[in-house]
C-alpha cells in the first residue's frame, strides 16, 4: 500500500508534552508495555519514515524499525534524561542502518519502483481545479523530490531528513548525528541548495508555479 | 548584513533557528536586497515542495510483533542494581577464597610450637636438597637424557677443558 499523503506536514502524530513523555519513559523504564506503546504510537511513524529516506525500501525500513524499538526498549535503563527519548531513539536508528549497511551505500531501489497509486475519490473531489495534466506532472515531482533526497551523501541525507522531513532542531539533528551545531547548520543549507538546484533543474521555468501543489 | 552571511543564514531562518536580533536584521537586509530576496523566494519555494512529498504510515501490524518479543523480557528498571553490583558476592568469591586460604595457612603454622617449627623447618630443607640432589645427579633413561642442575655455575664450562686468562697476552 502506497504512503499516506499528509500534506503541508511531514511525519507528525499525536502530540506528546514532555511531562507525558518524561511519565511514559519512566514507566516503561519499569517495564510497561503500554507505556512504551505510547511512546511506539507517538515516534515509530518518524522513526520509519527516517529509516526510509535513509534506505530507500520500505520493507527494510519496517525491520529496521521494529529492530530499533526493541533495541530501545531493552536498553532503556542505560537512558539518563527521559526527555532526550527522541534523540536517544534516533541515534538508535541511524546505528541500525549504518550497521546494516557497515561499508556500502543502502539500496536506493524502491522509491523509484513504488508505483504511482490512483487518487482516491476523496482527494479527486478535494482538488477539483488540478487538470490531469498537472496532477500527473505533481507526481512526477513527488518522485523527482524523493530522487533528488535519496542521491544526496549520507553525511547530508541525514541532517537533511532530520531537519526538513522531522523538523528537528539543530542541536537535537547535531546530538543525534555526532557533530558541531556548526557543521550541522552548513551541511544542512548546503543539502538544502544542492536540493532546491536538482528541482529547479528538473521544473525549469516552472519552477516557482503555484499549480504544481 | 553582507550578501554572502545573508544567503548562508536564509536556511537558518527558515528553519526557525536564529535568534530574534538575527532574524530582525536578516529580514531588513531582504527588504532592501532583491537579490538576496530572490534567493530567499527560491529557496521558500523548495520548504513547500518539500512539505508535500508523502510518509510512509506505520504498518498496523507492527506493534505487535514488537509487542510479542518485549513482553517476555524482564522488567527494566535494573538501574538500582547495577549501583549494587560492586557490592555483588560474584565478583568477591576470588577475593574471598584467597583471604580465607592465607587465614588456614597463617592458623596452621601459629598453632605449632617452637620445636615443631623447627622440625618443619629441618624437615623442609632436607627435602629440598633432596629435591635439588636429584635434578643435578639423576640420569633418567626414560626421559631421555642428562638434566642440567637447577643451579648450573655459570663460570664453569661444560667440557670442564682449563681456560686461559682472557686479559692477558699469550
Ligand atoms: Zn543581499
Amino acid at each position: 500500500m502506497r504512503e499516506k499523503r499528509i500534506n503541508g506536514k511531514n511525519p507528525q502524530t499525536f502530540s506528546i508534552s514532555g511531562e507525558e513523555l518524561d511519565d511514559a519513559v519512566s514507566r516503561a523504564k519499569k517495564g510497561s508495555v503500554q507505556a512504551f506503546q505510547k511512546l511506539y504510537e507517538h515516534y515509530g511513524r518518524k522513526i520509519l519514515n527516517y529509516i526510509y529516506r535513509m534506505t530507500g525500501s520500505r520493507e527494510e525500513a519496517e525491520d529496521l524499525t521494529q529492530d530499533t524499538f526493541i533495541l530501545a526498549y531493552t536498553n532503556l535503563s542505560s537512558l539518563k534524561e527521559n526527555i532526550k527519548f527522541q534523540s536517544w531513539l534516533f541515534r538508535i536508528a541511524q546505528n541500525n542502518v549504518y550497521q546494516k549497511y557497515r561499508g556500502k551505500r543502502p539500496p536506493m531501489d524502491s522509491i523509484q519502483q513504488e508505483e504511482t497509486p490512483e487518487l482516491s475519490d476523496v482527494q479527486k473531489l478535494a482538488t477539483p481545479q488540478i487538470s490531469p495534466e498537472d496532477r500527473v506532472l505533481s507526481k512526477e515531482l513527488e518522485q523527482v523530490i524523493e530522487q533528488v533526497i535519496s542521491q544526496l551523501p549520507d553525511k547530508y541525507k541525514e541532517v537533511f531528513v532530520l531537519s526538513a522531513i522531522h523538523k528537528l532542531s539543530y542541536k537535537e539533528i547535531s546530538e543525534i548525528v555526532g557533530r558541531s551545531l556548526a557543521s550541522v547548520k552548513s551541511d544542512i543549507h548546503r543539502a538544502r541548495v544542492e536540493v532546491r538546484d536538482k528541482i529547479k533543474t528538473y521544473l525549469g521555468e516552472n519552477y516557482g508555479m503555484s499549480n504544481l501543489f | 548584513m553582507e550578501c554572502q552571511t545573508c544567503s548562508e543564514s536564509l536556511t537558518a531562518v527558515m528553519d526557525r533557528e536564529l535568534n530574534g536580533d538575527q532574524e530582525k536584521e536578516l529580514k531588513t537586509h531582504l527588504s532592501q536586497c532583491s537579490q538576496c530576496d530572490q534567493e530567499y523566494q527560491s529557496l521558500l519555494y523548495s520548504y513547500e515542495l518539500i512539505d508535500r512529498i508523502p510518509v510512509l504510515e506505520l504498518n498496523p501490524t507492527s506493534w505487535g510483533k514488537i509487542r510479542a518479543e518485549i513482553i517476555n523480557l524482564p522488567t527494566q528498571d535494573w538501574g538500582w542494581i547495577f549501583g549494587l553490583r560492586f557490592f555483588s558476592p560474584i565478583r568477591w568469591i576470588p577475593v574471598t577464597a584467597g583471604a580465607l586460604g592465607l587465614v588456614f595457612l597463617s592458623l596452621f603454622f601459629l598453632n605449632q610450637s617452637d620445636a615443631e617449627k623447627e622440625r618443619s623447618f629441618h624437615t623442609f630443607l632436607q627435602v629440598r636438597e633432596q629435591m635439588e640432589l636429584q635434578h643435578v645427579n639423576v640420569f633418567d633413561e626414560s626421559w631421555g637424557g642428562v638434566m642440567e642442575p637447577l643451579h648450573p655455575n655459570p663460570f664453569a664450562l661444560h667440557d670442564h677443558t682449563t681456560q686461559g686468562n682472557p686479559f692477558t697476552l699469550e
